[in-house]
């Protein structure tokens, strides 16, 4: 996995590539909490991920979670990648309406079918 | 007993053509989406059954002939070989063989020159392919296992609810719980709904741990034990619901399956009390069950999961159950629909009766006959009533041969292929509509050069759409070519003598020139269309299906022809009028109203049949005359006015008696010929009127007109 974070005011964007796997979760949940201390808005690119696992999933889920707790936002950009698609997919985790958490509507999994 | 055989082969000849036209439907779809299994598993069933049920009943060249497509579609199944166009094509055209052996009469010889090529092009295409795949998967001539399990445990299909919770430490067992969902995906058709409430924010995240549990909700035929193998290794740390909520139609009592909150309150999600509550506010019970917050979205997304998949699969175990439904022969049912008919007939009789004479008795037997009797046509009517979706697809067909001949793209839409039309009106329609496509392929769409020098897509559509309105349905046949060019078809009409030179004319009534015999603006006859017939035969179809046509174009953008149509032909709603004393029908639609025509009136127009209806003038035609009806004119006739094709015609009558529900019967063998007669109907007291054909009419009076000229 690599990652690397670009801000540029109260808005981050986080890059993320490689394998998003179990080993990497920690890492990943570190890297999300000082991100979302230091913006008020962060934009994650997964453009670049090559394989995910429900761990990883789950720990989106939660970062999302955290960023509506904290008044702040977690988006996804770009054009998601088959493999993350399938897996989200796979996990049934694609919804058409967002959690209780999820005031504002942004929750990570709406759409597909 | 050769008699029974020969009833069972027609039985068979008549199944085979349906399964053929099957056949063509699902190539022509498979061509679009070559990887849809379901439609490949359609392709090789019709195949087969044909195969089977020939050999039956002793037509062996047919048998032997769809063996070896169906040898080759054996492959594509089995994923040995991928759908080609080729393959259609040729399977496309072993079908019209097929078709040619099965109705050896509708050809004159069965080409079996064909068929000898044919079969020699699947066998190259089976035993090239056998080369192919053996050496690389030498012990794959039976297919995969599991293909082989299903075949061999043929038990009911049921459908189970699964919550699957594992334990929290599931990762660290180094068991993937995705896998497992997998596996279950393996056994059948499966919604799995991810459930994800538990999952805590970041700082009291442990990312190694599962905090995800799932509904599952699963068809399969392999039984409950199937499910418990999937998660035999996780059993023990996880928590595992295995509930059936369909078991294969022994439990369908209800017709449609268990609301939202009777599954949540099933489940344990959500308590009677709670659903009561919130159902009293008269929302989507989903939408408010998450704006109220009572329970988490994610058991609504899964709950929902479920009602959606149990509705489909009995949707799909309602289709397979209605094409075991009793096949009679239509000829039958037209008889059925005659003898209502009549009925329909004897019983206003018996009304008429019953309300003259003093009887109660009478009077009540007759209104309960009545009632039984509107009833019985309704559904007499339902039943002939069949969906244009069969003629659709054989258009498919005939769209995507002519657009190969002539070396354009085209792709055919459809659209409300479920509307239903009377059996007669759609066996009717057939002619009419493969003139209209032919002229939308032909003369509609461009080629895809001068396409794309239009700034158009390269492949051109041809769009059928029906849709009802009122008592009548709409079809519509639309494509994006050319569009018609006002200014030729005036040239053409003018130079014809068909119009004055300058004549002002609106875009629609130029465009209803192309509708006459024998125009066409076609530069060259092409063995598609040009010579001018085609749209004349369908005005000829239309008049007869009592029907009416309109064109819209834009020049460069494309045509929309509309055909408006009666919802069915057996009965309509009539005016009655009489002359002397014989009876008349007008169907009620074209009626526009009824004027008197005073001895006065027919001198101050100094002989000519023109009447002043509220200052417009309108010409009118002498039923009594037209009809050599003799006898004293009464002192005021009555003018029935009818608006037909945009003008106003009146029909001198004696009297108009008022609305009849006309049964309409045809004309005997003799009269059928009879100009301005549309057919007649027996009324309450048993004498018979006739339906007039009003446009005949009004076009053998215009005739007249300029032969007196």
């Amino acid at each position: 996995m690599d990652f690397n974070v670009e801000q540029s005011g109260a808005v981050g964007v986080m890059t993320i590539g490689g394998e998003l796997t179990v080993q990497h979760a920690d890492e990943l949940k570190a890297a999300l909490m000082r991100s979302l201390d230091a913006v008020d808005h962060l934009i994650l690119n997964l453009d670049k991920v090559t394989e995910i696992d429900l761990s990883c999933l789950q720990l989106l889920c939660s970062a999302h979670r955290t960023s509506t707790e904290l008044k702040k936002q977690l988006t996804i950009t770009g054009n998601q990648s088959d493999a993350l698609k399938q897996v989200i997919e796979t996990a049934g985790y694609s919804r058409h309406v967002g959690c209780a958490f999820d005031c504002n509507k942004s929750c990570l999994w709406l759409g597909g079918n | 007993m050769s008699g029974a055989a020969d009833k069972h082969r027609e039985t068979f000849r008549e199944e085979a053509n349906e399964l053929l036209t099957e056949l063509e439907t699902a190539l022509l779809e498979l061509e679009e989406t070559p990887d849809d299994t379901e439609l490949i598993g359609r392709v090789f069933r019709a195949m087969h059954t044909i195969k089977g049920s020939g050999a039956m009943f002793g037509f062996d060249d047919i048998a032997a002939f769809t063996h070896e497509v169906e040898t080759a579609f054996d492959l594509v199944r089995n994923g040995k070989t991928a759908v080609t166009k080729g393959l259609i094509d040729l399977t496309l055209s072993a079908r019209d063989q097929i078709r040619a052996m099965l109705n050896p009469s509708d050809t004159e010889t069965v080409d079996v020159v064909k068929a000898g090529e044919l079969v020699a092009a699947f066998r190259e295409l089976v035993t090239g392919k056998k080369k192919d795949a053996c050496p690389s998967a030498p012990a794959s001539g039976k297919g995969s296992p599991s293909a082989q399990v299903s075949a061999g445990v043929k038990s009911e299909k049921a459908t189970y609810r699964v919550r699957f919770h594992p334990a929290r430490d599931i990762f660290m067992c180094g068991t993937n719980p995705l896998c497992l969902l997998n596996e279950m995906r393996g056994l059948g058709n499966c919604r799995i709904v991810a459930q994800l409430e538990a999952v805590p924010p970041l700082e009291d995240l442990n990312p190694g741990e599962c905090y995800t549990y799932w509904d599952i909700i699963l068809t399969t035929d392999q039984g409950i034990n199937a499910i418990k193998d999937v998660f035999i290794f996780v059993e023990d740390s996880s928590d595992l619901k295995i509930d059936v909520i369909d078991d294969g139609g022994r439990l369908d009592t209800e017709s449609d399956y268990k609301r939202l909150g009777e599954i949540l309150t099933e489940r344990g999600d959500l308590t009677t009390d709670d659903l009561q509550k919130t159902l009293s506010a008269q929302k989507r019970i989903g939408e408010l069950l998450i704006e109220t917050g009572t329970i988490e979205p994610g058991h609504v997304e899964s709950a929902l999961a479920e009602q959606k998949h149990v509705k489909e699969i009995r949707k799909e175990r309602q289709s397979t159950e209605s094409i075991s439904s009793i096949r009679v022969p239509s000829e039958k049912l037209d008889k059925l629909v005659d003898l209502v008919g009549e009925l329909v007939t004897v019983q206003a009789r018996l009304s008429q009766t019953a309300a003259a004479g003093n009887d109660s008795t009478l009077l009540s037997i007759s209104e309960e006959i009545e009632r039984l009797t509107w009833e019985l046509r309704d559904n007499t009517m339902n039943i002939r009533m069949i969906p244009i979706g069969t003629t659709f697809s054989k258009f498919k067909r005939l769209v995507r041969d002519l657009s190969g001949e002539l070396g354009k793209e085209i792709e055919m839409t459809t659209d409300g292929a479920e509307t239903e039309l009377d059996k007669t009106v759609i066996e009717k329609l057939n002619d009419p509509l493969v003139h209209l496509i032919r002229n939308s392929i032909d003369h509609g769409i461009e080629m895809p050069g001068e396409r794309e020098a239009a700034g158009k897509p390269k492949q051109g559509t041809v769009h059928l759409s029906a849709v009802h309105s009122g008592t009548s349905v709409l079809i519509r046949i639309k494509d994006d070519g050319k569009g018609l060019d006002a200014e030729t078809i005036r040239a053409k009409a003018a130079e014809r003598g068909l119009i004055a030179s300058d004549a002002e004319l609106s875009d629609r009534e130029l465009f209803e020139l192309i509708l006459l015999p024998g125009f066409s603006t076609a530069k060259n006859i092409t063995n598609v269309s040009g010579r001018g017939v085609g749209m004349d035969v369908v005005k000829q179809a239309l008049g007869a299906l009592r029907g009416h046509i309109e064109i819209a174009s834009t020049k460069g953008e494309g045509t929309t022809i509309t055909l408006r149509l009666p919802l069915t032909l057996a009965i309509i709603e009539g005016l009655l009028v009489k002359i002397a004393d014989d009876c008349f029908v007008f169907p009620l639609s074209v009626v526009e109203e009824c004027v008197e025509l005073t001895r006065k009136d027919v001198t101050d127009s100094h002989g000519r049949n023109l009447a002043n209806v509220r200052g417009q003038i309108i010409p009118y035609i002498r039923l009594r005359e037209r009809f050599a009806i003799g006898g004293d004119l009464p002192e005021i006739e009555q003018i029935v006015i009818i608006g037909s094709d945009g003008c106003r015609t009146g029909f001198v009558v004696d009297n108009v008696i008022g609305e009849h529900q006309t049964v309409i019967k045809s004309l005997g063998r003799f009269y059928r010929d009879t100009e301005g007669l549309s057919g007649a109907t027996i009324l309450g007291d048993g004498t018979v009127a006739l339906i007039l054909d009003i446009n005949k009419l009004v076009r053998n009076a215009e005739l007249d007109e300029q032969a007196a000229l």
